[in-house]
C-alpha cells in the first residue's frame, strides 16, 4: 500500500488510521512524503509499522518511488487527503481472484455531479468520463481509475514500467496512462463500488484571474497522454485535437459575451469587467499552446521509445 | 447475459423484418396489444393481421402474448404509450438482464454490432443502450429513400429512446428513461440534431450497422391511419403534415436541394438495399 502526500498535515494521520484498521490488514503501508517535519516524528511514533520515505518530485514519480519499495503482489495507491472506509481493501482484493484483472479502483465520496454519467470510460473523442463518485451497484469494467483510489497487480505494474512521469501537472495522469495502456493491451480494469474512500471536496471558488498555467497543463498533459497510449497519429488524438481546438476557439465568443453591457441576469456589468474581458482569450491561447507542446513532447517520447526498441 | 424483448403490436408494416432481425438473439418476445384491437386514440388496429405475421416468424415459440387494456381514452396518447410500454417491459423483465424495446418498424441491420454494444454497455454498468437509428421519411423508388440528415446532408443519428434497457427500468415518457446510458453514434461527435452538440459518445459504429427506422415509409392510406393512432397524433393529424410528406415524396430532389434553407426537416437521398424495406 502506497500513500502519496504533498504535506504531512492532519489528514494524513486520519488516512493512516483508516488504512491500518482495514480488514484484512495491509501487508505494508509506505508513505511517500515530500517535506519532512516535526509532524513526521509524531506520525512515526503513532504508526510504528508504517514506512516513511522522503521524496522530492511530482506525484507520479512519488508513486514510482513507493512502488520500488513495495513487495506485495497487489499494490494500492491512495492520496493522503483521502480516508479509506471500512471494507475498502477487502473490496479491492476480492476482484483479484480473477487472474484476468490487472487493476481495481474504487469510489470517491466526493460530489462531482452528473449522476447519469458512466464511470471511468475513455470516449472516442479523446475525453475521459470520470463519475468516480457514482455507485453502479456492482463491480463493473472501466478503462481508467481515479488516481486517488487505485490498485494494481504488481506484475502488470512492472511489465508496464510503472507510472509515466512526462506530465507537467500533478494530478496523477501517470495512473490514467497506465490504466489506458493496460486496457489497450486487453487487460481487465475493474471499478469496485464497495471500495470507498472519503475525499474532501475541492475548493471550487473560481479565481478572479484565470490560471493560464493550469489551462496550458491540462491540454498539454491530455494530448500527451493520448499520444503516448495510442500513438501520435492515432484517430483518437486527431479527434481530441478537433474537439479541444474548437473549445478553445470558443474563447472569442466568451470574450464577446463578457464585454457586453448587461450580465445574464439583467444587471449592468461593471466597466472593469468589460475592459478585462479579453483576458479569456489568453485562456484559449494557453490551451492551444498546451496542445502544441503536448504533441511535441509526445513525438519526442515516442521516437525515443522506437529507438529504444 | 439474458436478453428479452417486447413489441407493441399495432402495425404489420415491416413487422416480420423487424422481429426477424433480432429473433435468434433473444430468449423471449412479449407481444403487447390491446385486447379490443383499439389504439390509444380509439381508432381500430389490425392486431389480428399482425399476430398472423408474428406466428409466421415465431418458429421457435419464443413469443408470449400479453393482451391488456390500453385504449384508455380518458388519457392522452403519449401517456397511454408509456403505460403500455411499462407494462410490457415489466412482463419482459422476468428472468432477463436486458430488454430490447424496438418498435415494429425498426430493423437491425447488424445484430452482431448491436449486441456487441449491448455487451459493452452491460460491462461498464450502463442501465440503457442508446443505439442510433436512421430515420427514413419516405420511399421514393426501389431501394431509394429520403432520410433525415444534418442540414448539409450528413448522416444524422436518431434516438427515439434507448433501444435496450436493464430489466425493471422505470420509463419516463414513451421509451425514454432517466438512467445512465451507453450512447453509440455514427461519429465521435454527436450527430443527432435534436441533442446537445456535446452529448457524450461512448462508441462509434458505421452507418451500415444502424437500426433502420421505416418511420414514415408507408402508403398513403396507412400513413393517414398511422397519424390517427400515433402517440404524436395531435401534431401529426394536422392536414399540412400529410400534404408536406406526400409532396416531398413526389419531389425528392427538390426536397434535398432546399433542405439547407429550412430551419429543420433536413433530408438526403440514400440507397438502402432491399430487403428490408421494399414497397410499403
Amino acid at each position: 500500500m502506497v500513500v502519496t502526500c504533498a504535506d504531512t498535515s492532519p489528514p494524513l494521520a486520519e488516512c493512516l488510521a483508516g488504512l491500518v484498521n482495514q480488514e484484512p490488514r495491509p501487508a505494508e503501508v509506505i508513505v511517500v512524503h515530500r517535506r519532512g517535519g516535526a509532524e513526521i516524528v509524531g506520525l512515526r511514533a503513532e504508526f510504528p509499522d508504517v514506512r516513511f520515505v522522503e521524496f522530492e518530485g511530482k506525484t507520479d514519480a512519488a508513486r514510482n518511488a513507493g512502488l520500488a519499495r513495495a513487495g506485495a503482489e497487489v499494490v494500492a495507491f491512495i492520496d493522503s487527503d483521502c480516508v479509506a472506509q471500512p471494507g475498502w481493501l477487502a473490496s479491492l482484493l476480492e476482484n483479484y481472484r480473477n487472474p484476468a484483472v490487472a487493476a481495481v479502483g474504487g469510489r470517491l465520496v466526493e460530489p462531482s455531479g452528473g449522476t447519469n454519467t458512466l464511470i471511468g470510460l475513455a470516449l472516442p473523442n479523446g475525453t475521459l468520463a470520470t463519475g468516480f463518485d457514482r455507485d453502479p451497484g456492482r463491480t463493473i469494467q472501466v478503462e481508467h481509475l481515479s488516481p486517488a483510489n487505485a490498485s494494481f497487480r504488481r506484475e502488470s505494474l512492472d511489465a508496464a514500467g510503472g507510472f509515466g512521469s512526462h506530465y507537467a501537472g500533478d494530478g496523477g495522469t501517470g495512473v490514467t496512462e497506465l490504466c489506458l495502456r493496460l486496457h489497450a493491451g486487453g487487460q481487465r480494469i475493474c471499478f469496485a463500488p464497495g471500495a470507498v474512500v472519503r475525499k474532501p471536496a475541492a475548493d471550487r471558488v473560481p479565481p478572479f484571474w484565470p490560471d493560464l498555467r493550469a489551462d496550458y497543463r491540462v491540454r498539454r498533459d491530455h494530448v500527451l497522454l493520448l499520444a503516448l497510449v495510442h500513438g501520435t497519429s492515432a484517430k483518437v488524438v486527431r479527434n481530441y485535437l478537433t474537439v479541444a481546438v474548437r473549445e478553445e476557439f470558443d474563447c472569442f465568443a466568451r470574450m464577446r459575451a463578457r464585454s457586453g453591457p448587461v450580465m445574464a441576469d439583467g444587471t449592468p456589468r461593471l466597466l472593469s469587467r468589460r475592459l478585462t474581458a479579453p483576458v479569456v482569450v489568453g485562456r484559449g491561447l494557453a490551451g492551444v499552446t498546451g496542445l502544441v507542446a503536448g504533441l511535441a513532447v509526445a513525438v519526442k517520447a515516442n521516437a525515443g521509445r522506437k529507438r529504444g526498441g | 447475459m439474458r436478453v428479452t424483448a417486447y413489441v407493441l403490436i399495432a402495425d404489420p408494416n415491416f413487422l416480420a423484418a423487424s422481429l426477424g432481425s433480432y429473433y435468434r438473439w433473444v430468449d423471449r418476445i412479449v407481444l403487447s396489444y390491446d385486447r379490443t384491437a383499439t389504439s390509444w386514440t380509439g381508432t381500430p388496429l389490425p392486431v389480428a393481421e399482425c399476430l398472423d405475421v408474428v406466428a409466421a416468424v415465431d418458429t421457435e415459440g419464443k413469443c408470449v402474448h400479453a393482451p391488456g387494456d390500453y385504449a384508455r381514452l380518458d388519457h392522452g396518447p403519449l401517456e397511454n404509450d408509456t403505460y403500455q410500454r411499462q407494462a410490457a417491459l415489466l412482463a419482459a423483465s422476468e428472468g432477463a438482464d436486458w430488454v430490447l424495446q424496438l418498435d415494429t418498424d425498426e430493423v437491425m441491420l447488424s445484430p452482431e454490432t448491436f449486441f456487441a454494444s449491448l455487451n459493452r454497455a452491460d460491462e461498464v454498468g450502463a442501465a440503457a443502450l442508446e443505439y442510433p437509428s436512421r430515420w427514413l421519411y419516405a420511399r421514393v423508388g426501389p431501394g431509394r429513400y429520403l432520410e433525415a440528415s444534418s442540414r448539409l446532408g450528413g448522416v444524422a443519428a436518431s434516438y427515439p429512446g434507448p433501444m435496450a434497457v436493464r430489466s425493471g427500468t422505470r420509463l419516463q415518457l414513451a421509451r425514454q428513461a432517466a438512467v445512465p446510458s451507453y450512447r453509440v453514434d455514427f461519429r465521435f461527435r454527436n450527430t443527432d440534431p435534436a441533442n446537445r452538440h456535446d452529448a457524450p459518445v461512448h462508441e462509434v459504429v458505421a452507418e451500415s450497422a444502424a437500426i433502420l427506422h421505416f418511420s414514415w415509409v408507408r402508403d398513403h392510406d396507412t400513413m393517414r391511419r398511422k397519424f390517427g393512432w400515433s402517440g404524436h397524433t395531435e401534431a401529426y393529424s394536422q392536414p399540412q403534415v400529410f400534404r408536406r410528406w406526400a409532396a416531398r415524396q413526389l419531389h425528392p430532389r427538390r426536397t434535398v436541394l432546399t433542405s439547407a434553407l429550412r430551419g429543420s426537416d433536413w433530408f438526403r437521398l440514400v440507397d438502402v438495399p432491399e430487403p428490408p424495406g421494399g414497397e410499403p
